[in-house]
């Protein structure tokens, strides 16, 4: 039973991504559509159909940030690195974990003032009565959060990879799955 | 002091590229290095992250770049390769020709540079090989092709240039239309001499029943090339919007038309999209913090005095021209316009290059940076695609290299070419 919902709850932990991602993309696509339909056809159009969107794109472009970290798909010139030894390929990787970790920290610490900031304004999305700004400004300190725990479980796979001889994951993928 | 810690700051994240760090990551470092030389306050990073992505207009980027997957699962994309090939698989290089006018006619609905590239180029490349074409050739032709996505509308770069520069981006999309016709045109030229001199390709018969029927097949992509065409012509729809309701129209094309995917295929494609979309997003956010610490350094100023000293328009705009060129060789195409245009587009305004053509002066010479070693991005695509290594895509690619900046060149010189659609 124990064992299952440890199954479970990794399960959902490695796509918490994916969950925010289809959730956001699906709404925001689903507003727009709908509103200009709605405009084209009955000429009405609700009011936050213009903003709402614009705040499920931060989440969308944030959680995307760490799908690809997890995916390792961030644009990069992976042409020297591929043509390095195995030992400087392995540095690098280090090297890629502690610049996430420093860009992380200044991310999360300024960006959970500005969720502060809103939070305390009680800043309302433009359009809506009771829509909060914060729920959305939120998604950049959650993401980065998510993003550098995939960069740790990136390096823990890295260490056995080389730990093990294994190739280590130095080309990027453009595309994903 | 200042000006030798900034100068290493940026040797150190040249440094960082080289070995392979991400892109985000090295334009974050020299923000964050030079930030704290010029003790301007990091908390900038935290508010601009947000506000950088705070625009409607670019939420037309997310939903361009899912059409462009969902015309792909719909076998649009297919489709419209197929009636590319009965129009023009009757010439030597037939096929290779009908790979760009695919790329073409792709960009037409989506918006994105590599995704023409991945998707034309999984669809053409292994058709190409079987053909009887050089596949480094066949690939570097699909990574060429991938050049006009961003020039014809609809356009995820036109659209962040317009944001940035606060240009209509209906007129920018519609300046782009011939400027990218043409670029297709260049390209087929020079796959058609190419071909003719190598003995490459098959032919086949024309056949005018062939063309109808293919054509009669790929209805539902000319339909959405008009419906984004009816739209931004007419101003029934701001280019989000238009956005959105091809978006809603490829997928109900999908699930109700052509039937190549159901509702359960819908989280992989959109997983997909948001992938690209997650690469992007961070970078455009990054790159605005960048040119505001750009303009703290007094960029704009050194840069405009550097260039207004050359003394005359062609000199001043080859120039411009040049700086776009080379940034497009290291970097990607959206820190190229998110840095640049705030500093190149007043200079060229202020010798008399009307802000729109100058747009897309500036958008080609970005897309051109697509297949321009070492930051490649549509050689790399086309690379992971095939399977075929960078360096050996490279040396086919230049002849496309070639014509595209002698088009490009063209654009420049001739403002009709752009401005012509406007009037």
């Amino acid at each position: 039973m124990h064992k299952s919902m440890g199954k479970a709850f990794y399960w959902a932990f490695q796509n918490i991504e994916k969950f925010f991602i289809i959730l956001s993309y699906g709404s925001m696509t689903a507003i727009i559509f709908i509103e200009v339909i709605r405009r084209f056809l009955f000429n009405e159009q609700s009011a936050w159909s213009t903003t709402i969107p614009i705040y499920l794109f931060l989440w969308l472009a944030w959680m995307g940030a760490s799908y690809n970290t997890q995916k390792r798909s961030h644009l990069r010139f992976t042409e020297m690195r591929q043509r390095l030894s195995y030992g400087a390929q392995f540095s690098c990787l280090i090297l890629d974990t502690v610049l996430w970790f420093v860009m992380g920290a200044v991310v999360i610490y300024f960006s959970v003032e500005q969720v502060y900031i809103s939070y305390d304004n009680f800043s309302i999305v433009q359009g809506t009565d009771d829509v909060m700004q914060w729920w959305f400004y939120l998604a950049t300190p959650c993401a980065w959060t998510l993003l550098l725990i995939r960069v740790v479980q990136n390096l823990v796979s890295d260490y056995q990879d080389f730990k093990a001889g294994r190739p280590l994951a130095v080309q990027a993928a453009t595309f994903g799955d | 002091m200042d000006g030798l810690l900034i100068s290493l700051i940026s040797l150190g994240v040249t440094g960082l590229f080289i070995l392979g760090v991400p892109i985000f990551l090295v334009i974050s470092f020299w923000v964050i290095g030079v930030s704290l030389v010029i003790d301007f306050t990091l908390a900038n990073i935290g508010v601009t992250l947000y506000e950088g992505l705070n625009f409607y207009g670019l939420l037309a980027l997310p939903l361009f770049i899912l059409t462009g997957d969902l015309i792909n699962a719909a076998g649009i994309a297919k489709r419209l390769s197929d009636f590319a090939y009965a129009c023009l698989g009757f010439m030597r290089g037939g096929l290779g020709m009908a790979s760009l006018g695919a790329c073409g006619m792709f960009a037409a609905i989506s918006g994105s540079n590599s995704a023409t590239t991945a998707t034309i180029g999984s669809i053409m490349h292994p058709e190409m090989k079987k053909g009887g074409y050089d596949e480094e050739f066949a690939a570097a032709t699909v990574a060429a092709g991938g050049c006009v996505g961003i020039i014809i509308p609809p356009s995820i770069i036109f659209i962040v240039y317009g944001f940035m520069m606060n240009l209509p981006i209906g007129d920018l999309f519609l300046a782009g239309m011939i400027p990218g016709t043409l670029m297709v045109v260049a390209m087929m030229a020079t796959c058609w001499f190419l071909s003719r001199r190598n003995g490459w390709g098959h032919l086949i018969k024309f056949s005018p029943k062939r063309i109808i029927k293919t054509g009669s097949k790929a209805w539902l992509g000319f339909l959405a090339m008009g419906i984004v065409l009816f739209g931004l012509s007419t101003g029934a729809f701001s280019p989000t919007e238009a956005a959105g309701v091809t978006t809603g129209f490829c997928l109900l094309a999908g699930l109700l038309i052509t039937r190549q995917f159901g509702l359960k295929d819908l989280p992989k494609i959109m997983m997909r999209s948001g992938q690209i979309t997650g690469m992007l997003a961070p970078l455009i956010a990054v790159s605005v913090v960048m040119q505001q610490v750009l303009s703290l350094l007094g960029a704009k100023a050194f840069l405009t005095g550097v260039i207004t000293s050359l003394g005359g328009f062609y000199p001043i705009l080859f120039a411009c021209m040049a700086i776009v060129f080379v940034a497009g060789t290291v970097l990607e195409s959206l820190p190229v316009t998110v840095i640049l245009a705030p500093i190149l587009a007043p200079i060229a305004a202020s010798i008399g290059v009307d802000p729109i053509q100058f747009a897309v002066i500036f958008l080609v010479g970005a897309s051109i940076g697509f297949i321009t070693p070492p930051y490649g991005l549509n050689l790399y695509v086309a690379s992971g695609m095939t399977g075929i290594p960078y360096l050996r895509i490279v040396k086919h690619v230049v002849p496309y290299l070639i014509a595209l900046t002698l088009t490009w060149f063209a654009i420049a010189l001739i403002p009709g070419i752009s401005l012509w659609i406007l009037s």
